[in-house]
């Protein structure tokens, strides 16, 4: 059967705006969440798997590229978690002011870099 | 309650409960990424932190399947490929958390 329910707006046709940025963003970042939980379950594996199997792990680690992913994996629970914060109180009723969305949205963004990098320094 | 409106509200319900384990989470990841095999080991026999991990695993993954859920009724039209990438989804919110949480207490035993 053939669903009746409208589609969402196709993102190459959506005019680029801060709301707009932000709301794909927080999509996004759910998909890189589900990649960064699946690789802590790697991490854990590889743990289980003994010394030999963790080593190869470490090595990884080492590298600037494992350093990438670690801060990346950081910033987008830091992002999805304070955003995810914000769609609440729209859930709730509050915000939907557009300078408020604005403001709230600019919020978010330089708190989920704070967040990543006071994550990182303690 | 409509079907719909139970999943919405389930999903919110396991996000503002993952909250707080989420950030305690965080600031222990960067640790764990960067410690060596005894203090990774160590860390997971303490029973408390395996205990608050296993919640994280499973609200996270419980609020990932509805979520992306959402992302599929809005991106997907065949039916038929839907119905796929929901059931692939729900199986990896499955073994994901029952494969890491198994392995987790092993370890700890």
């Amino acid at each position: 059967m053939k669903s009746e329910s409208p589609l969402s707006p196709h993102l190459q046709v959506y005019k680029w705006q801060l709301s707009s940025i932000l709301s794909i963003t927080h999509r996004m970042t759910s998909v890189f969440n589900l990649a960064g939980m699946t690789f802590f379950a790697l991490w854990i594996f590889m743990l289980f798997l003994g010394e030999n199997f963790y080593n190869l792990f470490e090595i990884f680690a080492s590298t600037v590229f494992g350093k990438f992913i670690f801060v990346g994996i950081t910033w987008s629970f830091s992002y999805h978690l304070l955003n995810g914060i914000r769609h609440l109180f729209w859930d709730m009723g509050y915000g939907y002011e557009l300078k408020i969305a604005n403001l709230s949205g600019i919020l978010v963004l330089l708190s989920s870099f704070i967040l990543t990098f006071l994550v990182w320094i303690f | 309650m409509n079907r719909v409106v139970s999943k919405w509200l389930l999903q919110r319900v396991a996000a503002v409960i993952l909250l707080p384990f989420l950030v305690w989470f965080l600031f222990h990841f960067d640790n764990l990424m960067t410690s060596n095999y005894s203090e990774a080991l160590m860390f997971l026999s303490n029973k408390t932190y395996v205990g608050i991990l296993s919640l994280v695993f499973i609200l996270a993954f419980f609020h990932m399947r509805i979520g992306m859920g959402e992302i599929f009724e809005d991106y997907i039209h065949d039916e038929k490929v839907k119905k796929i990438a929901s059931g692939l989804i729900l199986l990896i919110s499955l073994i994901i958390p029952v494969a890491a949480i198994a392995a987790m207490v092993i370890l700890g035993l």
